[in-house]
């Protein structure tokens, strides 16, 4: 149906667009969840063992693994 | 008559001294100290837990976090969209949507990685909700720390001299089955109510909170 109004070509490009845009969208929500961790972090701690610690490198390779496969959407584009 | 008088003084000053005999009274100062894990729900005197505002003579007596049960929705949802998976990649291959959008086969890759790693981070999101939202008591005051998403946190702190009456409430078959509830603290005047929701072992939190009501009263400052 979209086909008969937009060529393929910008099929393609909306579908390639919009996996990235997604991507970068989650990245900046994935920063803005980590900042707020390491605010709750500093709120309550756990001496005796690293427990936020383990959530925040968690989170961290988490947001490395979003911007990996962002570089990755732009590198094949 | 005189002598009277001093007999029931001393027997006044006997009862003020017992009731001031905290570490007895207050049950749960004769627990073992308790390290806190990652999946801990209950935790008296927990070892090496501390927060922003805590004084240095204050001793945090008991933390309490939500039943692990309560994750089971999350954990089903993860499941669900886990399996789900399977089903919606093929579709996004088959010549029925490529009709709609055609998404070249990399980008499906791209796209099948994405689709993953955001349940992860659902998961490290749900998880860590649960983890943060905990009820502290210490000898001198109740903390609350609540958050409805990580975006949003909201923390509550109220002396123990101004919690006026404790309330469990125990609904329902899982909660009964599995001995967790909702503790509410009703404080004085406009301040809001406390509530330690779908805590494990309701019973033994409010006994606590009771003690440490009566211990104050009677005029003890700390446990």
């Amino acid at each position: 149906m979209l086909e008969t109004l937009l060529p393929s070509e910008l099929l393609a490009l909306i579908g390639k667009y919009g996996i990235l845009i997604l991507i970068l969208l989650y990245g900046i929500f994935c920063i803005i969840i980590l900042l707020q961790i390491r605010g709750i972090a500093k709120l309550i701690t756990f001496n005796a063992n690293p427990l936020s610690g383990i959530i925040l490198a968690a989170f961290t390779i988490h947001l490395l693994l979003v911007s990996m496969l962002f570089l990755l959407g732009i590198a094949i584009l | 008559m005189p002598d009277v008088f001093t007999e029931k003084s001393s027997v006044f000053q006997k009862e003020a001294i017992t009731s001031h005999d905290s570490p007895q009274r207050i049950s749960i100062m004769n627990k073992k100290p308790h390290k806190v894990g990652l999946f801990t729900t209950f935790a008296p005197l927990p070892e090496g837990v501390t927060f922003e505002t805590k004084e240095p003579e204050e001793q945090v007596l008991l933390l309490v976090r939500k039943h692990f049960i309560t994750n089971v929705t999350w954990v089903l949802i993860t499941l669900f969209l886990f399996l789900f998976s399977f089903f919606l990649f093929p579709f996004l291959r088959s010549d029925t949507f490529s009709e709609v959008l055609f998404i070249p086969d990399t980008y499906l890759i791209i796209l099948s990685f994405f689709y993953y790693l955001i349940l992860a981070g659902y998961v490290l999101q749900q998880f860590a909700t649960w983890f943060y939202q905990i009820g502290l008591i210490t000898n001198e005051r109740i903390v609350d720390v609540d958050f409805h998403t990580l975006m949003s946190r909201n923390v509550a702190y109220t002396d123990i001299v101004d919690v006026v009456d404790v309330e469990i409430i125990q609904k329902g078959f899982l909660h009964n089955a599995f001995n967790y509830g909702t503790v509410q603290m009703q404080t004085e005047g406009m301040k809001a109510n406390f509530e330690f929701i779908d805590i494990p072992d309701p019973h033994t939190v409010a006994d606590v909170i009771s003690d440490l009501m009566r211990h104050h009263r009677k005029g003890g400052s700390h446990a």
